[in-house]
Parts: C-alpha cells; structure tokens; sequence
C-alpha cells in the first residue's frame, strides 16, 4: 500500500532559506571595519610594516603567473584546454624585435626603432599595467610566466587590454623612433643585457 | 527580486573555479562565463515564471546552472519541454547579441573569441543527454512522447550512463582539476534520478488521485505499468473497463489524506 502522507510532505516541503540577513550584514561591515583599522594602525606605528603595505600595495604586482604556473604543472591548467571550439578570430601578428641601436636610459635601455614600429612582446605572460610612467611615456608592463616585469615604454597599447594573456610575439601597440625596456623583479631593476638577447 | 536571492546558490566548486580566475587574472574570463550562465538560468526562470511554474532552488555550477523546478508533473509535456529548451535559447539570443556587438567593433577580438568558446562549450555540455541537464530533460520529454512514463525513465537512465561513458573515455588524456569535480556531479546527478524513480512514479499516480487533469488522448490499459503522460486510461480489469479515478481509488484507499487547492 503505498503511504500518501511520505509524498505529500515531500511534495509540500518549503525550501526557503530564511536566514539572519542582517546579523551577517552587520558583520561583514564590523569584519571590514575591522581590517581597516589594522592596516591603519600598523602603518602608523611601524615604519617597516608601512614599507611593507606600501611596497605589495602601490608597487609590486600581485604574480599571477606564479599561481598560474602552479595550477598548469599540479592541477591541469586554469582554464581546460578546449579542443572542440578554436578561436574564430586568430591574430596574425608574430615578429622579433628588430632595433638599429641600444643605449642605457633611467632604469633600463633605449632602443632606436623605425617610424610607427609595430612593438612585439618578448615572452609569454599577463599584462599589468597600462598607462604613463615618469620619464617612459605611455608604459605597458607585463609579467613573465618566471616572475620578471618587461616594462615598454613610449609606445601606444591599442594592441592589448588590461589583464590580457599574450604570447611571445603578440603585438602590443606602436612606438616612434624610441623603444623604452626595462626589466624589474620585485621593486628591483635588472640588467638589461640578460635580458634582451 | 527578493524571491530568487533566497533560492540563487553558487555551488562551492563554481566558488573554487572562480577562486582560480581571481588568482590568475583571468578577470575578464570569469565575468563572461557568469553572464552567460546566468542569462541561461534566466531562460529558465522567466519562463516558469510566465507558466506559473514554482521554482524551488537555482544553482550554479562551473559547467552551467541547475533550475529545479516544483510542479505537477502531470502538466503537459510541451509546457515542460518548453522550460527545458528555453535556457539555450536564451542563452543563444545572449550570443547573437555579442556578434553584433563585434561587427559594431564595440568590443575587442579577444573578447569576442572568449565568448564564443564559452558559449559553444557550455552549450555543448548542457546538450548531454544525462539526467538533470538540459539534454536530458529533454530526452526525458521527448521519450515520453512515444512511450510510457517508466519505459522512458527506464531508457533516459541508460542513455544517461552511456554518455557519461563515452565523455569519461574522450576528456581522459586532457586532464584539468575542475573535470574531477565535474565528474563527480555527473555521477551524482545519475545516482539520485535512478533513486527518484519510485518517487516520480507515485508522484505521477497521486496527482492524478488528489486532482483534476484533463488530457485529450486516451488509451486502454491492464495495470499502472502501461500509464502514459498526457493520457487518461480505461483499465481493463477481470473483462470489464473502470475510469482511472475508480482505479486510483482502489490504489489508494486505505491512506488517509486531504486534497488541497490546486496552485
């Protein structure tokens, strides 16, 4: 005999989560008030932790190639790799750099390059940062999957957009005349000769 | 839209996939792939809306989205049908959207080519015929059509395994964290709808006990087993033909119950 009363409890049963909403509110806002008062108080009160916060807030990078790199050797890649669908629209850009002549320039190297040169990336990696750095011009940097910053300077970036994955060769955008590079890791400038080869 | 803030969950393996995009910068990545998830969803949901379909719970998953669903389920198959098939629609006006956006060089090429990955492979994963995503649901509709309510739930449950069979065999050499959580869900989803099946049956035969259907086929049957959705039935008990309301009296007599307003 089939028992009705099981089913129509089943059938009838409110699922509504009814939860405290504002006891969870109030305490996020405590929980973010919170935070803010310790990072404040540890900038007034340490001049190595205020160097600290400054230098991982306003300076360096957060390395998302760092955690990119873990997740492709242990766990299979970020994102699976689609065989099914490719890309309907591939970039047909894939060039060396090509300069004339290099000299050293504030932190980094000069390049002399043509008129409207078409400026491609030296390695694979994100690029973290579009916009004017003093004496560089219009800037882009972008994080190499080992860890190392590649910054370009006074060039346009009509090639690439903030957070976007690029590969060695990608077009970034276009520089007259003057091709500015430095190389940094973790606030520190590197020597440009390494790098450039 | 106070309703749907109670009943919207993001599962903890979408929350780890979404973890995984923040930590590696694929900001863009991330956003594209909730937009087009939840405009699925939102296929779904208006749509109930619109039949007057109780929607009980939505949850979001790294593949797609899962909109359950509490109603008769002696209402008629296309109606059903039409809940299931409108998440891809929507979600397919979402993308002809994009196109023209691209042709209007509103937005980038990059842009453009993660939307179209996404939205082929999310499409092409809610189109499986295994239990509870839309492929399977739809299977599940369309066998009903043609046979009877246990014969198809029979037939999409080994459909359901095979297929899961052959995705197992063809994603094993592309190994990515995310398939092991995405597997897990699969078998998941297989175990509780072969678990559900005396519930549905009975779900099926109380309904139409307690309420009032009507259905404009009908077909004369021997016992329960022959019963079809969208039909009533003659059964043909010792040589002589009863209604189904008499039969499902039989059936249920000696429980007590009381029959509540249809919704």
């Amino acid at each position: 005999m089939i028992n009705k009363s099981k089913y129509i409890s089943k059938y009838n049963k409110n699922n509504v989560n009814e939860s405290n909403y504002l006891g969870h509110l109030l305490l996020r806002i405590i929980i973010s008030i919170l935070l803010f008062l310790i990072v404040g108080i540890v900038c007034k009160t340490s001049i190595k932790g205020k160097e600290f916060i400054y230098n991982n807030v306003f300076n360096n990078n957060w390395s998302f190639t760092a955690v990119k790199s873990f997740y492709d050797k242990y766990l299979g890649g970020v994102i699976p790799s689609n065989y099914l669908f490719d890309d309907p629209v591939e970039s047909v850009f894939n060039e060396n750099l090509v300069y004339s002549d290099k000299n050293k320039y504030l932190d980094g190297v000069s390049l002399t390059v043509g008129k409207e040169y078409l400026v491609p990336s030296l390695e694979d990696g994100i690029v973290v940062y579009i916009g004017e750095k003093e004496g560089y011009n219009n800037t882009i940097i972008v994080q190499s999957m080992a860890g190392i910053d590649y910054w370009y300077g006074n060039l346009t970036s009509n090639g690439v957009n903030l957070y976007d994955y690029i590969e060695k060769g990608n077009l970034l955008g276009s520089a007259n005349d003057k091709l500015y590079l430095v190389f940094s890791s973790n606030g520190s400038y590197l020597n440009y000769e390494e790098y450039l080869s | 839209m106070k309703s749907i803030y109670h009943n919207l969950n993001f599962h903890y393996s979408f929350i780890l996939v979404a973890l995984s995009y923040i930590l590696t910068g694929y900001f863009k990545n991330l956003l594209i792939i909730i937009t087009i998830i939840i405009v699925h969803e939102l296929g779904h949901y208006l749509i109930g809306k619109k039949l007057n379909f109780k929607i009980k719970e939505i949850i979001i998953y790294p593949f797609g989205g899962l909109t359950k669903f509490e109603s008769y389920i002696n209402r008629s198959i296309n109606e059903w049908l039409l809940i299931s098939v409108m998440g891809i629609v929507g979600q397919s006006i979402l993308f002809v959207i994009i196109i023209i956006i691209y042709k209007l060089n509103i937005i980038s090429a990059s842009t453009y080519n993660i939307f179209y990955k996404y939205h082929f492979s999310i499409l092409f994963f809610n189109l499986l015929p295994i239990s509870k995503l839309d492929g399977g649901e739809i299977l599940n509709l369309l066998l009903n059509k043609i046979t009877t309510i246990k014969k198809a739930y029979y037939y999409s449950t080994i459909i359901s395994i095979i297929t899961f069979l052959i995705v197992v065999l063809t994603i094993k050499d592309n190994f990515n964290y995310s398939m092991i959580m995405i597997i897990t869900l699969l078998i998941k989803n297989i175990i509780d709808y072969i678990r559900e099946y005396n519930y549905i049956i009975n779900k099926f035969l109380l309904e139409r006990h307690l309420y009032t259907f009507t259905f404009l086929k009908f077909k004369k049957v021997n016992n329960k087993e022959g019963m079809r959705r969208d039909y009533r039935h003659l059964f043909k008990v010792k040589n002589k033909y009863i209604t189904e309301k008499s039969y499902l009296n039989q059936m249920f007599k000696n429980t007590k119950c009381i029959a509540k307003s249809k919704k």
